[in-house]
């Protein structure tokens, strides 16, 4: 592996414009050594708290990220083996349209209703 | 249904107090939001334990994880429904008795806050999805790519990294960063953001406090303290107020462990695990309960700078004056994306829901004291505080010094023969 990619923020570029590339979940699979020594030279994207990272049965690992097109690009320029999944932008456009629109509890005239179940619970779970 | 929002989870919140008048205050909470928004928290409760526990749950920090508002608002419902007819409640396989439900709303104050980052959610739900920050321009100098706060790096948990974790510890890449470009930036000042000093402002307003669930996405883990280090059980001095080790911290394997009590240590995970039982109840999702420096699947480490559940852990070891907090971070969706469809959303919230219920149960204190009791308790400490004004004598008056001074001989004469003590065994 070299050592191209640049090591800031890897989602920076993209947010430079008002409509930024689209990101895309990337699957990075080699040596825990290789990935570990990639997330210390590169900030990536990769998710809320924890990286994601799976062991693979040849007891290498993959590790999830976010990145553009470009950045993808970057990282398999430098040898890292790097499989591209579903490109999240547009799965978040799809999504934006399962968002409420409008307000649906009237500004709080109307109460929501949770979705568990109401009645006689015993403990240990049967309804009486 | 769809995924809620901002404006109708402030008419949810603002409904479920209408609806619910007697068991329930909706908070205002004071300081708005860079674009102007004022967010509400929910209290459930009918203030009748002595004492009376205090839970507070929060959502909606990072603003693509759509789900966790949502959550909040159907367990807030679910919660006042059940109590209010006297029943029970069930999510799947897992189910709570009408008198497990009581004994939540009479004996805790539940506050739930489920959207502390409005303006992010917005832009996420309408622009950009996959935005994390808020939408604070405060340090961006009028470029689009600098906008923003991580606002779970923000709060006052060891923020200042650069001096207070070793330089080997920034390699994973989930400390924080100084970068406002950056996903992680960590703001100007520790609390310099509405969002976090929000959350302070409910724990000072509410000093019963003494569990605290911050509730993100995705992975299906249930996260406890500490998220700066190993933990460890035997050296009170290595703590994140300790600035002897500044610059040490972060890095397993090495002298440095952040302390935590033997009892809180088996207590985080406790609870942790209760959770996790119940939501695997519903349906048989597993949630992994590990320490917040360790990565749940690959055991590696990746520490966090200015989370909040560190924070909250941390109040009552800064002053043990407060009220001890056991602060949790829930990752929820065992299925790796940020927008899951809402009628996965459906599922993860039957899921998560159920394990809040545990989690409020987890807080109900175990003895009850006539409310007289409390009442009496609360009359001697106003007499005791006028005798001995906290503010001269701190909040235990002259008993506070006392211990300290026979502690500060007795301790040092003491810790070798402890020390050969645990050697030798």
């Amino acid at each position: 592996m070299d050592d191209k990619i640049q090591p800031a923020d890897s989602n920076q570029s993209q947010r430079k414009e008002e409509n930024p590339p689209d990101l895309y979940a990337a699957r990075i699979t080699g040596s825990r050594e290789t990935l570990a020594r990639l997330m210390q030279t590169v900030q990536l994207d990769v998710g809320c708290r924890h990286p994601e990272v799976e062991a693979n049965p040849d007891r290498t690992a993959s590790l999830l990220v976010y990145a553009t097109k470009e950045r993808i690009r970057e990282l398999e320029a430098a040898n890292y083996k790097v499989e591209t999944l579903e490109n999240v932008s547009e799965l978040g456009r799809q999504r934006q349209k399962e968002v409420g629109q409008g307000d649906r509890f009237e500004g709080g005239s109307v109460a929501p209703r949770g979705l568990g179940q109401k009645g006689n619970y015993r403990k240990g779970g049967s309804a009486s | 249904m769809t995924f809620l929002n901002v404006v109708e989870i402030e008419s949810a919140l603002s409904g479920l107090a209408k609806t619910y008048p007697s068991v329930t205050q909706l908070i205002t909470l004071p300081n708005t939001t860079a674009e102007g928004r004022t967010s509400h928290a929910l209290l459930i409760g009918t203030g009748q334990g002595c004492p009376q526990a205090g839970v507070l749950i929060i959502s909606g920090t990072h603003a693509r994880e759509w789900g966790g508002p949502d959550i909040c608002i159907n367990f807030a419902a679910d919660l006042l429904e059940a109590y209010t007819g006297n029943t029970g409640l069930a999510y799947g396989g897992t189910s709570y008795t009408a008198a497990q439900i009581k004994s939540i709303v009479e004996r805790v104050d539940v506050i739930v806050f489920p959207d502390i980052n409005p303006d992010g959610r917005h832009y996420s739900q309408n622009t950009y999805a996959m935005w994390r920050k808020n939408r604070n321009p405060a340090s961006s100098g009028s470029q689009a790519s600098k906008i923003g706060v991580d606002v779970n790096r923000n709060y006052d948990f060891l923020w200042d990294f650069n001096t207070t974790f070793d330089p080997g510890a920034q390699a994973g890449g989930t400390l924080a960063s100084t970068n406002p470009a950056d996903d992680l930036f960590h703001g100007i000042a520790p609390f310099s953001e509405a969002e976090t000093k929000n959350v302070r402002w409910l724990f000072e307003q509410y000093p019963h406090i003494g569990w605290f669930m911050d509730i993100h996405s995705y992975g299906g883990d249930i996260l406890h303290a500490w998220g700066d280090d190993t933990n460890q059980t035997n050296d009170p001095d290595k703590n994140f107020t300790n600035a002897a080790w500044n610059g040490k911290r972060g890095l397993p394997n090495d002298a440095y462990g952040e302390y935590i009590g033997t009892c809180d240590l088996a207590a985080a995970a406790s609870a942790g695990n209760a959770v996790s039982a119940a939501i695997a109840g519903v349906r048989g999702e597993n949630y992994a309960v590990a320490q917040a420096f360790f990565l749940p699947s690959w055991g590696s480490t990746y520490p966090t700078s200015g989370a909040s559940d560190d924070w909250a852990n941390s109040r009552y070891y800064a002053d043990p004056s407060l009220t001890k907090v056991r602060g949790y971070c829930m990752e929820f969706n065992r299925v790796k994306t940020f927008f899951p469809s809402w009628a996965d959303m459906e599922l993860i919230i039957l899921d998560v829901d159920a394990g809040l219920v545990r989690f409020c149960l987890r807080a109900v204190p175990v003895l009850s004291m006539p409310s007289w009791w409390c009442r009496v308790r609360d009359w001697y400490e106003a007499i005791w505080h006028r005798v001995f004004p906290p503010e001269l004598w701190g909040p235990y008056g002259p008993w506070e010094r006392v211990r300290r001074a026979v502690e500060s001989i007795v301790i040092p004469i003491v810790r070798p023969f402890i020390r050969s003590f645990r050697e030798r065994r």
